[in-house]
Formats: C-alpha cells, sequence, structure tokens
C-alpha cells in the first residue's frame, strides 16, 4: 500500500485529533485533517469532524481554538470549510453564523503610515486574536473560506486580498505580516506564503507580485523544507495550477523525516492534501465559489 | 516610543476558559522555588543577586564544565535540583541556518542538559517560536533538533500545548493573567537560555525577553501581538513575575548587533552568564554590551521589583564586566541611541 492510502486509513480512524499524538484534539488539525478525508472521498469521519466542530461553535458563530478555549476564534474559516466540505448533511445555519462573525470581525487598524514599519497598517483585514493587528495567516483563511461561499466580490474579501498583496516582499515570499521594520526588509517564510498564495489563487488579474511568490516557493520545494512547510508550499502551487515534480515522493520523505522526531495527524493532514494536489479540497471549494 | 501596531488601548485574552485555584501543584511549585535557594520575588529588594560570567568561551570547548561552575558559583547544588522537573527555554524566534547569531546555540543546549542531568534532574527542552508556526522548521534552521536527537532530549512545543491561567503577579501591564502552557506550569525551574541580542524596540534581549516564548501563539498570536498592544517592558516584567522559578544560562559567545532581533550582524563576544537573577545578569550584559540598564525600559520597571541593576547589588563571580565591554552597533533611532551608557570602557555605569 503506498503511503497515501496508508496515512488516509490511518487518519480515517481518528479524524478529531491534535497538534501531536500526545495532545488533545483541537480545532485546525481537526479541520485539516477532515478537509483531507473529503479530498480522499472519506465522508463518515468528514462528518464526525464537521459534528465535532458544531459543537465548538459560540453563539456569535464563532469556533475557537479547542473545546477547552473558545478564543481565539480564528480557525472559525477552517470550520466553514469542513462544513462546505460534509456531503452527508446541511451546515447553513452554522456556516451563515460563522461567515457573519468573520464579515464581522475587524482587526485592529491606524490610520497612519508610519516610517517605522513598511506595510499598509490601514486595511481591515484579520487578526489572530481579538482587537490585534491583522496578519497573513488569519486573513489567508479568512479570504479562502469567504471565497468558498461564494464571496470574493464582498468588500471584506477584497480588503483580505488587498492586504494579501500588500504584504509580499520584493523579490517574492511573505512572512507572518510584515515587510519593513525600521527600514529593514525583512525575509520571507515558505508557510505564510503558501497559505497567502492559496488565497490568492482565484484573483481574476495577473499579479506580479503572485508570480515572484510562486517563483519564491518553487525555489524553496528543492530546499528540502520541513513537512508542514513543504505542504503549505505544494498547497499554494496548485492552488495556482503550478506543477510540483516528484510532490509524493518529496511529501514522503518530509513526512517520514517529521514523524522519527513527533507523532503528529497534523502533519499527516497536511502532507495528504499537499499531495492530493489540485483535487484537494480546499482548492476545488474555492475554485467552485468563486466561479 | 509607540511600538509597531502599538496599543492606544490593550486587548485582553479572554480569561473565562479553565481556571485553576490554588492546588497542591501550586504548593510543589512554591516549595521547590524554596529548595533551589531561590530569591523570592519580595525579597529582591533586600539582597543581593550573583552573577557568573566566563569569558574565553566556545561552542565547542568545554561549556559543560563552565556551566558547572557558573552554577555553583551563584550557590545552586546538586541536591537542589535532583528529581526536579527542569525546563531549558532557548530562543528560536525565527531560526535560518545562515543566521547562527539570532537563535541560541546547541551546544549551549547540549551542555546545559548535561550539566542538570547529571545532577538528577528530569530536562526537557521547551519553545514557542514568535514568528514561525512550523515549529520542526525552527528546530531543524536552529539545528536544535540535532543536539535533542544526540543527546536524547524531550521537546515541548509551547505553542500548542493545553493551556493554564496564572495571575498576573507583577501587575505592570494591564493583563490580568497569563496562559501558560501546560510544561511551563509543571517545570520546577525555567531556565531561560538565551541568545544575547540587540533589540530594535526595547534596547536588547537576553534572558528576560527570552521568556515570551513560553507564551503560547495559539492563544496569542504570530507574533504575539497581545503582548506587544499590552506594552513590551510592561508584559516582559509581568511575565517573568507570574512563571515558576527562572534562572538565566545566556549565550554571549556569537552575540547579534545592529538591527535585532532578527535582521542584525554577528558579533563575536565569547561570554556565558549565568544567574538565578535574570534581572541582575541582563543589566549586566546590558553594560557589556554598552548599554545603560537604567535606561532599558523593561529593566527600568524591573529594578527592585525582580531583581538589582546597581552594580554594587550584585556580587560578580568568575570574570569582572568591566574588561568585557564591547559596545554593540545599534540602529540610529533616537529611542536606540539613548539607551547607550556614558562613557565605555572601565567607567561605564
Amino acid at each position: 500500500m503506498d503511503w497515501v492510502s496508508q496515512q488516509t486509513d490511518r487518519l480515517s480512524h481518528a479524524p478529531i485529533c491534535g497538534y501531536y499524538t500526545d495532545l488533545p484534539p483541537a480545532t485546525e488539525p481537526t479541520a485539516w485533517a477532515a478537509l483531507a478525508l473529503a479530498g480522499a472521498g472519506r465522508s463518515e469521519p468528514v462528518d464526525q469532524a464537521a459534528n465535532w466542530l458544531a459543537e465548538l461553535q459560540a453563539d456569535n458563530g464563532s469556533v475557537g481554538i479547542s473545546l477547552a478555549q473558545a478564543t481565539p476564534q480564528w480557525p472559525t474559516s477552517l470550520a466553514i470549510l469542513v462544513w462546505l466540505a460534509d456531503g452527508q448533511r446541511n451546515w447553513r445555519a452554522e456556516i451563515d453564523a460563522a461567515a457573519d462573525w468573520i464579515l464581522n470581525s475587524f482587526a485592529r487598524t491606524y490610520d497612519f503610515q508610519s516610517e517605522l514599519v513598511g506595510h499598509d497598517t490601514t486595511i481591515p483585514a484579520w487578526s489572530w486574536v481579538e482587537d490585534t493587528h491583522c496578519w497573513v495567516e488569519p486573513t489567508s483563511l479568512h479570504v479562502v473560506a469567504l471565497t468558498a461561499l461564494g464571496l470574493s466580490d464582498h468588500r471584506r474579501t477584497r480588503d483580505g486580498i488587498r492586504m494579501l498583496l500588500d504584504r509580499q516582499l520584493i523579490g517574492g515570499g511573505c512572512n507572518y505580516g510584515n515587510t519593513t521594520v525600521l527600514g529593514q526588509r525583512l525575509m520571507p517564510h515558505v508557510m505564510p506564503t503558501g497559505y497567502s498564495l492559496i488565497a490568492l489563487s482565484t484573483l481574476q488579474y495577473q499579479d506580479a507580485r503572485v508570480a515572484q511568490s510562486l517563483g519564491y516557493l518553487q525555489e524553496q520545494i528543492r530546499k528540502r523544507p520541513t513537512c508542514v512547510s513543504l505542504s503549505m508550499a505544494m498547497m499554494g502551487l496548485s492552488a495556482h495550477g503550478v506543477p510540483v515534480e516528484h510532490r509524493a515522493k518529496r511529501l514522503e520523505t518530509a513526512l517520514e523525516r517529521s514523524l522519527k522526531t513527533r507523532d503528529s495527524v497534523y502533519r499527516r493532514a497536511l502532507a495528504l492534501l499537499a499531495a492530493q494536489g489540485e483535487g484537494n479540497k480546499v482548492i476545488q471549494l474555492m475554485r467552485e465559489g468563486a466561479s | 516610543m509607540k511600538e509597531v501596531a502599538g496599543a492606544a488601548s490593550p486587548c485582553r485574552v479572554s480569561s473565562k476558559e479553565t481556571r485553576p485555584t490554588t492546588n497542591r501543584r501550586g504548593l510543589l511549585v512554591g516549595t521547590a522555588v524554596a529548595a533551589v535557594g531561590a530569591i523570592g520575588y519580595a525579597l529582591s529588594t533586600r539582597i543581593k543577586s550573583t552573577v557568573f560570567i566566563a569569558r574565553g568561551q566556545r561552542y565547542d570547548g568545554s561549556l559543560v564544565q563552565t556551566i558547572r561552575d557558573g552554577l555553583s558559583a551563584i550557590e545552586i547544588l546538586p541536591a537542589q535540583l535532583a528529581g526536579k522537573r527542569v525546563l531549558l527555554k532557548p530562543n528560536m524566534v525565527e531560526p535560518m541556518l545562515a543566521s547562527p547569531q539570532m537563535t541560541t546555540h546547541p551546544a549551549m543546549v547540549s551542555a546545559a542538559t548535561e550539566v542538570f542531568r547529571s545532577w538528577g534532574a528530569k530536562v526537557a527542552v521547551g519553545e514557542g517560536p514568535g514568528h514561525v508556526r512550523d515549529t520542526e522548521m525552527a528546530l531543524f534552521e536552529s539545528r536544535i533538533q540535532n543536539a535533542l536527537d544526540r543527546d536524547q532530549i524531550d521537546f515541548r512545543d509551547l505553542n500548542y500545548e493545553e493551556v493554564t491561567w496564572v495571575k498576573n503577579r507583577g501587575g505592570v501591564c494591564p493583563l490580568n493573567g497569563f496562559w501558560f502552557p501546560r510544561s511551563v506550569v509543571e517545570a520546577d525551574l525555567i531556565v531561560s537560555l538565551p541568545k544575547l541580542k540587540t533589540h530594535h524596540w526595547v534596547g536588547l534581549t537576553a534572558s528576560m525577553k527570552n521568556l515570551y516564548g513560553t507564551i503560547p501563539g495559539s492563544k496569542y498570536g504570530w507574533p504575539k501581538n497581545v503582548l506587544h498592544h499590552a506594552g513590551i517592558p510592561e508584559t516582559v516584567i509581568d511575565i517573568n513575575a507570574s512563571l515558576p522559578k527562572s534562572m538565566a544560562i545566556v549565550d554571549g559567545i556569537l552575540c547579534m548587533e545592529g538591527d535585532g532581533p532578527i535582521m542584525g550582524s554577528p558579533k563575536h563576544l565569547g561570554v556565558v552568564a549565568i544567574s538565578s537573577n535574570p534581572t541582575a545578569v541582563d543589566a549586566t550584559l546590558a553594560r557589556i554590551m554598552g548599554l545603560s540598564p537604567d535606561r532599558i525600559p523593561y529593566l527600568a520597571l524591573a529594578k527592585n521589583r525582580l531583581g538589582p541593576l546597581c552594580p554594587s547589588r550584585i556580587i560578580q563571580r568568575g570574570e569582572a564586566w568591566e574588561p568585557l565591554v564591547s559596545p554593540f552597533e545599534i540602529l540610529d533611532y533616537p529611542h536606540l541611541q539613548s539607551l547607550r551608557s556614558r562613557s565605555v570602557g572601565p567607567n561605564i555605569t
């Protein structure tokens, strides 16, 4: 049996999972696991995960990071994607409540352009934690969910896209969300670049910054990044239809290396999603929503 | 000065979820604090602190002996650590293979582990990198994974563990408390194992600022923006005040100057500094860097709350600090240039 089938089987038996095997279940790893299983056509465990996520949903529509921690609520977008992916039942009420929360959540902005930082501090995108500034990964996740919901043209989605483009560094790639600080240009990181490019994959126009960041990821993949970063990089490239050489082999090697240090269902899930290429559920949901 | 995305009003992380009350665990931690000969928070205004400095250190040198000597010099005895849970907290904020000056060298991790283990402690390494969510990447790029593998050291990913609410014991910043990861709360001793670097907002980062990494990104973000909004110097103080007992072993061998803590240049200093009082060791290292501790915002707040800044209240063991002064380059911004000591060399204050 190939590693993809093996890992898919394993994930199917325990879709509700934590970041590591010895940690309690958490929203993000469970959501990624469910999306990987959805892409593999395993509907029962997807429904299990969808139910679990629904139990976590708060009255205001948000979904926190775990059963014990209702805040922060940045994984709300991941819950939306799982509910969309669950073909077994209609999660419309939950989806609408979550979408409403996302559309009415605003990161802290500043109506001045400081010489201390290079990015546009005025764009109302999304933060990790309520009442803090906006950053690349939570903004990417919310843009992905809103796009999947058919809201590509919504003002909030457009703001999120504007923010993500603003954070792409000269030369390609982005990091957690700073560009220059005190006049010094910062370095890109693979994982947030992958996130941002997934979110930017349904742009209706060409943007040179996107092309440069795709180039950055193609270069980084050759340098043997670790499992999570490699997986997000491959997903970012796949979302734009960029082929990846030796995809399965690279992922298998990275996953094996990763699991030697510590067992993690989260890492298995991301590797599976990346292995699914353009057939991955996240990309499919975005393309359906944008069409 | 106003921080990036600085706060007009601070935000609060919800404290409505699971909060422990005082329990046996808390009593055990308190007992351990006494057992390692700690100077309690309330006593810090009356008692001198000891700082040990070793010079001429190398990563391929006898770091184990240096650390042993340092712990003995500050009167931490083997018997105090037997059976205790020691959490080593290196700096892996945003590692890059090409920038070894950014993160704690793995040789420091290995050497500290060997010493504590030889004294019967149970040792783990823990970190919650502030700028990267891929912890595996951080471990590989910093090469700390090599130390973990070679020495069979347990690693705790502080960004993603279950968390416990701890009341803010410092009371300087507006946050009522902090969510700490399980491994932090359960530790008998947290060893801050930082890389000595300049810092473009607060002047320097050493043992106290390094403990930002005990705060989980899953609750506070990447970066930990909640803390920035509540005030960087203030949250440095309050995190240090709210943790279980901590001490410092500082990697000052290959340091960072210029645009720290990420984009600065390497600076060789060859120093290892050890203390059971992180305030005292940071003040001493500030002087070595050519900075005035009283002007560094978080040290000014720590003064006489958490430890002494004045040389007259710091007992120096090992090397004297004065001959080691080697001013670090700092960015040409007023908020940083104002941190410079009035003079350098033996007359520095």
